[in-house]
């Protein structure tokens, strides 16, 4: 049994509203790729049918969020919310007809400048039918700082007590085991690169060659699915590291930009990879160990 | 027009003049964070540069993204400060138009973010540059085509340049000397365009924040003015991985103990697989090619 600093963790209420839809550009077209005009659905709003659980790649839509999308029009807030909100966090909607609805947050993403940090909240069907744009939603924030006993080299971030318990992790011969759908080689990582901290956010894996998406299988891809990545770390940042290796959980969608794909928000980040290892498991996916899907 | 096999559509590009003024540096009011956590306060941003200029090492400075000689603004509303970073392409001319160095001509060298224009002048005008002082930059170069590479993208390059390196035509190859090649999986900031945009803007970093890749790859020598071609990598509309594309670019500012940041690279060509042949030359530097150092040895 692995031992945390859980009972030294704060727990806070922070709060966002749940946005509109947002396009990429702010008027016409987003360019994708290899130069064709996009219309980018997927960004912010409620999206009914597409939920934490489904494959990331397929849809009409680019850097989807499935699921609701929460944030904050002031930029402090909407930073504090992110980076205070961890993965596996309880939610409840503060207004409107889905008053007292609860969800949990299962992914964060990032938009740029003058655009929306949001995250990705999951409710069930019943409560997304009642849900409207611009309802109030509280989140019950705890998990930042942290830390597994044995292991100080190892920065876990933007994940819950709850979800980090769910996983059952496990040690062996010092290394923390953690489940992923697979393990991604470090030079597919992109927009997310140089950003301040891991803590807010998403690290797209690019999927804007359709050559390595087939070679790599990004194409199975689900939300919420645990993925791996070699040689790089977010200890303070995200940065190429040899030697380094990150678990993450996919929290939007693929991309048809240069630079762009679906989007993972760090869960585990170590400068030395021999301290994770990192076990294959086609069932390691948010869902899965919240229960949030019992259809799947 | 033919130059060494080689011909472009120079002759329909507009030259429009597009504005700026130097910056002055700016900090923060708490310390940055470096890759290993440490806080940090460096200068590096923006201002007058009195003893950094192109041709200068990237590296080794007491800084943190080092820019070069004057970096100009323009401080307009968005639109305004996007079209001189997009329209200011590298080799345009610039003129100072007010205070002390009136009528002193520069070189433009690089781009940083979406909104930073490097500028460099000789050393005297340096030192009579004042901060605030404007900058008109002749913008030649958006839209600039080589006949039989109209799938390779043109970018930030002034025909000048491309002239001036001895870019040629080799069977369906067009070869560009370059300082050194680099592996694309050493990309970070500005992958992607989120911030910058469009490729065609700004820079991204060859990252510096695992010092141990940077001397195995032997990346410490870049120095800032360098033209370096970057494998894998294609920024027609983004810049992103592609397996075979090759992106040249040249070196806008210095290294980095920023998570994911290093020394910029401003694109300015991108080319499919097999379009492009890097040809390796140790000069290949912006201020060698323009003649802005004959202080240093090439």
């Amino acid at each position: 049994m692995l031992k945390t600093n859980v009972e030294n963790l704060v727990k806070m209420k922070v709060r966002g509203e749940v946005i509109h839809p947002e396009l990429w550009v702010e008027s016409g077209y987003a360019t994708t790729w290899d130069g064709r005009p996009k219309l980018t659905v997927g960004i912010g709003g409620i999206v009914h049918n597409v939920r934490v659980g489904d494959p990331v790649f397929g849809w009409v839509a680019d850097h989807l969020n499935a699921g609701v999308a929460v944030s904050d029009p002031d930029h402090a807030k909407q930073m504090a919310l992110n980076t205070f909100s961890c993965i596996g966090n309880r939610v409840k909607a503060l207004t409107g007809e889905a008053k007292g609805a609860r969800g949990v947050v299962v992914g964060k993403t990032y938009f740029f400048a003058g655009r929306s940090c949001r995250i990705v909240v999951h409710f069930e069907p019943e409560h997304l039918q009642k849900l409207a744009i611009g309802d109030r939603v509280e989140v019950e924030a705890w998990g930042t700082g942290l830390g597994v006993e044995g292991f100080d080299d190892v920065r876990v971030i933007n994940l819950s007590p709850d979800l980090f318990e769910a996983m059952g992790l496990e040690e062996k011969g010092g290394r923390l085991v953690v489940p992923v759908v697979s393990v991604v080689p470090g030079y597919m990582m992109g927009t997310g690169v140089g950003r301040g901290s891991a803590e807010y956010g998403a690290w797209d894996i690019q999927s804007c060659s359709p050559e390595l998406n087939e070679e790599l299988g990004l194409e199975g891809l689900r939300f919420g699915d645990l993925v791996a990545v070699t040689d790089v770390s977010c200890d303070y940042g995200n940065t190429v590291y040899e030697g380094g290796l990150i678990v993450g959980v996919v929290s939007h969608g693929a991309s048809e930009l240069g630079g762009h794909g679906p989007g993972l928000a760090t869960i585990f980040t170590t400068k030395n990879k021999d301290r994770i290892e990192a076990v294959v498991d086609a069932g390691a996916n948010v869902a899965r160990y919240l229960g949030l899907r019992g259809d799947l | 027009m033919r130059m060494a096999g080689m011909r472009t559509n120079k002759e329909r590009l507009v030259k429009l003049s597009v504005m700026g003024e130097i910056q002055h540096p700016t900090a923060t009011g708490g310390y940055r964070t470096t890759f290993d956590g440490k806080p940090l306060m460096v200068p590096g941003g923006a201002g007058v540069k009195l003893n950094v200029r192109v041709g200068d090492p990237a590296y080794g400075w007491v800084s943190d993204h080092l820019e070069p000689g004057a970096c100009i603004v323009n401080t307009g509303p968005a639109r305004q400060f996007t079209a001189l970073n997009a329209f200011a392409c590298v080799g345009n001319e610039a003129r100072v138009v007010a205070g002390d160095a009136k009528g002193a001509l520069g070189t433009v060298t690089g781009k940083h973010g979406w909104t930073k224009t490097f500028v460099d002048f000789p050393m005297e005008t340096l030192e009579r540059l004042a901060i605030g002082d404007r900058i008109q930059v002749t913008g030649w170069g958006v839209g600039l085509e080589v006949e039989g590479f109209e799938d390779v993208r043109i970018m930030s390059l002034s025909p000048a340049l491309l002239e001036a390196m001895g870019a040629r035509v080799e069977g369906s190859q067009l070869a560009v000397p370059v300082a050194k090649v680099v592996e694309g999986r050493m990309m970070g900031s500005g992958m992607g365009g989120g911030s910058g945009g469009i490729p065609d803007l700004g820079d991204f970093d060859v990252q510096s924040t695992c010092p141990e890749l940077t001397g195995a790859l032997g990346y410490s020598d870049i120095r800032i003015g360098d033209i370096l071609a970057i494998k894998d990598m294609l920024s027609h509309y983004a810049r992103g991985i592609h397996p075979g594309a090759v992106t040249i670019g040249v070196v806008s500012h210095g290294a980095s103990s920023m998570s994911g940041h290093g020394p910029g690279v401003s694109p300015l060509i991108s080319a499919p697989p097999g379009r492009l042949k890097p040809v390796l030359n140790p000069s290949s530097n912006v201020a060698y090619w323009l003649g802005l150092r004959p202080d240093k040895e090439w």
